[in-house]
Parts: structure tokens; sequence; C-alpha cells
């Protein structure tokens, strides 16, 4: 009888992983569905968020500072050789400290980021972070999730009210990516900024001046879609331990204070 | 008939009351359990059906169901101790099984995994027996009301083990 237990048993077991396995391989997740929506409607897509923040916020219009930040975003890109043409970056008065990419390669960036930033270096990490979103398509997958990828196809079909806009924007602007998709965004700014001969300690040393002014408290840490940036700044510092790079300087001081300077000025252009 | 024929046609009749006499003699000890009896089995069953009801999404509370109307019937007949173990060790899998769906479940959604094939293939996988066991206790639900006995794959030949029971 023990022997027909046993046998009854490890068939069940068989039975029970090998269902597992053989359903593992389907493609549940809809990484399908993301190919369904095509380039160029996610383009439109974030054309269409970026007029309507156009609308309601003003564009940084200064050449020289948005030249230089594109410089930025151009060592980066050859270095990593990414098409530096293909990532358009927009760049906010605003004073929150914040960056975000749209849909259709777009990475905006707000006053508020660019001030924060001591040197050069740390604004290219923000700028290596958000392309890695941008490279592993974390919006495409994060709106989906949000609103749909039913919504999202309407959307990227053209057929969009400013209101579904206001609410695309608000997700993306205000709420996080998952875990997951910081940490791979992360590391991918390590690798891209090692690459471009950036030392990534200036990455650790922004997210742990930001994780000075505000961290969610350790209690409610568990709830966050954002890892703490304590364990970010750690974990950063140890992927740099075994990245291999030459430091070279991003670009004259004077030229980075010049920045600072046309940013502070506000010279701007109403949309209105 | 010739003489082998005739020997042989008589050795296999003989054989043949043989095996009528030991089936028959078979056929006179099965049990057949009261009324009491099968409706205290077949609660057994259904102790884990209601608590299902109760217990979505937390699986332990069909096992500690189970396991209480198993301890208040510790001295009951073997026909109904027999159905009381074989549904407690039926939940028991269950538990198991559930237990770690219900633990990544949590880990996604406060923690920091997300919702992955694998985690979608077990979860498909886990409904899929749970819809085949919640079945199979009905059906030993409504047999073991009728006084038939209903012995399990698995559960019913780790019971007859546990009873010290071989067929």
């Amino acid at each position: 009888m023990l022997n027909k237990f046993l046998f009854q048993f490890i068939t069940f077991l068989c039975l029970f992983f090998g269902t597992w396995f053989l359903l593992s391989k389907i493609d549940f997740t809809g990484k399908v569905n993301f190919k369904k929506i095509s380039k160029s409607n996610e383009q439109k897509l974030g054309n269409s968020v970026v007029d309507y923040l156009k609308k309601t916020n003003r564009t940084v219009y200064s050449d020289s500072a948005i030249n230089i930040v594109n410089r930025i975003k151009d060592r980066i890109c050859t270095s990593n050789h990414l098409d530096t043409s293909n990532i358009k970056i927009y760049i906010f008065y605003n004073e929150d400290i914040n960056a975000y990419t749209l849909p259709g390669n777009i990475i905006v960036i707000y006053t508020g980021i660019i001030k924060f930033c001591k040197n050069p270096e740390e604004l290219s990490s923000v700028i290596a972070h958000e392309i890695g979103h941008v490279e592993h398509r974390h919006i495409i997958k994060k709106l989906s999730k949000e609103i749909g990828i039913s919504m999202l196809a309407t959307l990227a079909g053209g057929n969009s009210s400013g209101e579904i806009i206001r609410e695309v924007v608000q997700i993306i602007s205000s709420t996080a990516f998952d875990r997951a998709m910081e940490r791979e965004a992360d590391s991918s700014a390590v690798r891209y900024m090692a690459k471009a001969n950036i030392d990534p300690v200036h990455f650790a040393d922004l997210l742990f001046r930001l994780s000075k002014k505000s961290d969610v408290p350790k209690n409610f840490e568990w709830v966050s879609t954002h890892p703490n940036t304590k364990e970010r700044t750690a974990e950063i510092l140890n992927l740099r331990k075994k990245a291999k790079y030459k430091i070279v300087p991003l670009m004259p001081d004077s030229t980075w204070e010049y920045l600072e300077k046309e940013i502070k000025e506000e010279r701007y252009k109403s949309e209105n | 008939m010739d003489s082998f024929a005739r020997n042989n046609f008589n050795t296999l009749h003989l054989d043949i009351e043989y095996k009528k006499t030991y089936m028959t003699i078979e056929q006179t000890t099965i049990y057949t359990p009261n009324e009491y009896e099968s409706e205290k089995a077949s609660n057994s069953y259904l102790m884990s059906v209601i608590a299902i009801m109760v217990g979505l999404p937390f699986p332990i509370i069909n096992l500690v169901a189970t396991f209480i109307f198993f301890l208040g019937n510790l001295k009951a007949t073997k026909f109904v101790k027999w159905h009381c173990t074989q549904a407690l060790l039926s939940q028991i899998f269950i538990v198991i099984m559930n237990g770690v769906g219900f633990s990544w479940t949590m880990s996604i959604m406060f923690g920091s995994n997300v919702i992955s094939n694998r985690y979608l293939a077990y979860m498909i996988t886990i409904v899929t027996f749970n819809i085949y066991e919640f079945i199979v206790t009905i059906r030993g639900a409504i047999l073991t009301r009728k006084g038939k006995h209903d012995e399990w794959w698995i559960f019913g030949s780790l019971t007859n083990v546990i009873f010290g029971i071989n067929k």
C-alpha cells in the first residue's frame, strides 16, 4: 500500500510541476500587446502629451541651455551605441525636482532637478536613468497597467480628449514605476554612465541628497512603488564597483555655470 | 468427451467452483455504515467546502475546519475516522499549494515582485487543481452520504497506509 501511495504521489508531483512548467511557457503578461501599439502611434501619444505640457508649463527656449543638456544626452547615447536623434529632451520651468519619460522616446526634465544637481555629472545620471526607462519601454508598460491596453491603443491612435491626456500626464508625472523597473533603469544608468566615462558615484550622490530631502518612512516602505532611495544608492555603489571606466570631464565648469544662469533667468516663450 | 478432455474439464470446473466460492466469501464481508455514520463521514468533506466560502483568500481556514472536525471524531467508528482522515490529508496538500500562491500574490501586491508568466502559470495550475479537488470533495460527500466508500487517488492510499489497511 505504501508503494501504491508513493507511486501516486510521484505521479501527482510530475503532473503538477509539468502543468506549471508548460503553462509558464505561454506569454500571459501581454508583452506581445506592446507591439500592437506601433512606434508612430507611440510618437503621436508622446507629442500629444508634450503639446499639453507646453500649454500648462513654460518651456525653456534658451538654445544654449538646450544644447548643453543635449550634449550630455549625445555623449551617453553615442558611447552606448544608442540612436541619439531618436531621443528628444524637453525642459520645462517647474520647481519640482522631477524628470520623466513619455511615450515616443521623449524625456521631460524640470528646471527644479537641474537646479538641484551640483554638477553636470549628476544631471547626466538623471538623463541616463531616463534613457534606461526609454530603452526598456517602461512607460508603455506602466501606462498599459494603469489605464489598460485598449485605452492606450485608443489614445495612441489619436482619439484623445484633453481630459484623458490630463490623466495620462498625472499618471506619468506623479506615480512611480514599480521597483523592478526602477532597479532596471538604475542598473542601465550605471552601465551607460560607465561606458560614457562618467563616474556613476554622482548618481549615488544625487540619490543620497534626494533621500535626505524626502523619503518614505520606514513603516510605509512596503506600500511605496519606489524603492527606498538609500537602498538604491547602496545598489548603485555596488554596481559601480563592477563597472570599468575612466573619468573624462563632461564639460568645463564655465559651461555648467552658464546653464545654471540660463535656467535661473527663466527666459521663456509663452504658448498662450 | 475423451479421457484427456474429461480430466482437464473436471479440473477446470473445480477451479471455477473454487473461485466462485472465494468471490462469494469476499462479498459477504463488505462493511455497510449506518445512517449516522454516513452523515458524519459526509460532513467531514462538507467542512472544507463550507470553509471555502468563508476562508477565501485565506487558505488556512479550510484546514482548520477539517482538523477540528477530525479531532471531534477521534472516537467515532472506523468508517467515519477513515473519511475524516482522507478529507484532512487532502486539505493539507491544498493548503500548502494555495499558501505558496497566496504569499506569492502578497509579495507582488506589497513587495518588489512583479506579475510574471511563471506566477500566472502557477495560479492557473492551482486554480485547476482546486476546482478538481472541489468536485472530488462534493462527489465524496454525496457518495459517503449514501453509505458508499469513496477512496481517492493519493489520499485514499495514504489513509490506508495510516490505518494499516493492505489491499
